[in-house]
């Protein structure tokens, strides 16, 4: 699902961002990865999102070598996975209901199929009745599961989160990962989340990639306090 | 891709020149405001061409044969002249005729005073009609050159005039039009500019969600197109209306003098269809030029 071969990756002004880096998370996975700030996170999404290619090392995402993708493969690419932001990025000037219709509307679906997808994921992620509001009547986690729904719209197999607990109340960024977790568990769907709310990991544990520096400096399951206290 | 897809980018094009309505307003005016200076310009040109041509046609070269030149000559520079290209319709003036012009218009009739002159004391000419003034100097030149010819007249200052009044226009008219094609790209482009940096959210959400750059592109080239367009429609009214004006008084103000050369103005109807045709393409190439440019920077990530 995601492979990455001795990975490194500089930017423009030298700094480098990512040294060495092998990593590999198989389908139907969900893998936090965590680091201290300017540890590499955003930079390896990057990658992983094709915003920029390799330095040296082979990128892998869904059967796609990313090093040799022609930019006019990037839009079919961009398809088969589904992105989600610590700011959300919703259009302030669209409804809910239109924010995750957006997603399909740009990529030449019918109207048929909007109709029917968009209620459906909305109904998923408990947002039936805020089809109607804008993104700015709503509390952060409410935008972040619109957000959400945006990248779940096309059933992407794989779902890239940066951060996305980030700018939400604590109380609420454990709901999201719960939604996360229960997307991976029933549609299989392979999850990758960076946080650096260690509490957060410690709670619902599994497989964790600390990056460090450009490095992978840890990467193994750990036992969730959730679990603990049961 | 799908109608209704096709739709929607074209509903989302006229929504950012509704959304941006100020600067609409503003490019469409200006871009009217350009074609109207080009419009001016083509207008001319093309009646001063008209000119060109009509005063062409009134245009002759006198060519005045060697006295004494046999009938056998002269049916041989008939032919020979015939041959000439540039050359319309060729008039044979025989010195007969010739003398008996001088009778008539000097001498009131009475052939008496030039008794005891030779027959051919008039040369014989030829009046020959040219097809295109720009050649009249080269066609003097060039008969001159034949067989008997004594010399031949050729009003090339009056052509040369207009013929250089003409390339000026046309020069001038040149560049007239390049400059006011980049004022214009540079209008558009601001203009399509100002929508994209107002969806730069939306358009770095739709290259996320795997929108291609063609999706991306249609709304601005649909905006840059209905600005063209609109322009171009604008520009032609006015221009028709104006147009129709000048000539009403124009036709008012002009002594008979000027008549013969006023009649030579086009009428609207038969400049209607080329001014259209080239606003037309000025406003929907600009358009598209310019919505690419605007684009630049963009499609990126
Ligand atoms: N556009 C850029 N150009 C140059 N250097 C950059 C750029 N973006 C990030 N960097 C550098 O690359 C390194 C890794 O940055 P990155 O954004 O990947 O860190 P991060 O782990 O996401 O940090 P944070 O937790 O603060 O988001 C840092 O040293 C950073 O300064
Ligand atoms: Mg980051």
């Amino acid at each position: 699902m995601i492979d990455l071969i001795d990975v490194s990756f500089q930017y423009g002004n030298g700094t480098e961002a990512l040294h060495n880096v092998n990593l590999r998370v198989n389908q139907g996975e969900f893998a936090f990865v965590v680091g201290s700030s300017g540890a590499g996170k955003s930079s390896l999404l990057k990658l992983l999102l094709r915003e920029t290619v390799a330095t040296s090392g082979q990128v892998i995402v869904n059967g796609f070598n990313l090093n040799k993708l022609k930019n006019r493969q990037i839009p079919k690419f961009r398809r088969s996975l589904g992105v989600v932001f610590q700011d959300f990025r919703l259009i302030p000037d669209m409804t809910v209901y239109e924010n995750v219709a957006f997603a399909m509307r740009v990529t030449d679906q019918s109207n048929k199929a909007i109709r029917k997808n968009v209620p459906e994921v909305l109904e998923m992620m408990n947002l039936s009745d805020k089809a109607k509001q804008h993104p700015y009547e709503l509390s952060g986690g409410e935008q972040q599961r619109v957000s959400l729904a945006r990248a779940l719209i096309n059933h992407p197999p794989l779902i890239i989160a940066d951060e996305p607990t980030g700018n939400i109340d604590p109380e609420f960024s454990y709901e999201i990962v719960e939604m996360l977790e229960q997307i991976n568990k029933q549609a299989g769907t392979t999850i990758l989340m960076v946080t650096h709310e260690h509490e957060m990991v410690k709670f619902f544990g599994g497989r964790t990639i600390n990056i460090e520096e450009g490095r992978v400096v840890f990467d193994d399951y750990i036992i969730g306090g959730a679990n603990e206290s049961e | 891709m799908r109608a209704s897809s096709m739709r929607y980018l074209m509903g989302n094009g006229f929504k950012n020149l509704w959304h941006n309505r100020l600067m609409t307003i503003a490019s469409v005016g200006t871009l009217v405001a350009c074609l109207l200076i080009v419009g001016v310009a083509v207008l001319f040109s093309l009646n001063v061409d008209s000119m060109v041509e009509y005063v062409g046609e009134q245009n002759e070269l006198v060519v005045f044969m060697d006295v004494g030149t046999s009938d056998e000559q002269l049916a041989q520079m008939e032919s020979q002249l015939g041959h000439v290209e540039g050359l319309g319709e060729i008039d044979f003036v025989s010195s007969d005729e010739a003398m008996q012009t001088i009778v008539d218009r000097y001498l009131d009739g009475d052939a008496g005073l030039l008794e005891g002159m030779d027959d051919d004391f008039m040369p014989a000419s030829f009046r020959c009609q040219i097809t295109d003034p720009e050649n009249a100097a080269a066609l003097k030149a060039q008969i001159e050159e034949l067989d008997n010819v004594d010399n031949v007249q050729a009003p090339t200052e009056i052509t040369d005039t207009l013929v250089q009044l003409r390339h000026m226009i046309n020069i001038f008219g040149g560049a007239i039009i390049v400059a006011l094609t980049i004022v214009s790209l540079v209008i558009i482009t601001n203009t399509i500019r100002a929508s994209v940096f107002t969806r730069r959210k939306e358009i770095s959400i739709m290259k996320y969600v795997g929108a291609t750059n063609t999706f991306i592109r249609i709304p601005f080239v649909v905006e840059g197109i209905v600005l063209g367009l609109l322009s171009a429609g604008i520009a032609f009214l006015l221009v028709w209306g104006g147009y129709n004006i000048f000539l009403d008084v124009i036709r008012e103000e002009s002594t008979s003098l000027m008549a013969n050369v006023i009649n030579q103005v086009m009428p609207f109807s038969q400049l209607a269809a080329p001014v259209l045709g080239c606003f037309l393409i000025a406003g929907i190439s600009v358009g598209c030029i310019g919505s690419v440019f605007s684009m630049r920077g963009y499609l990126k990530v």
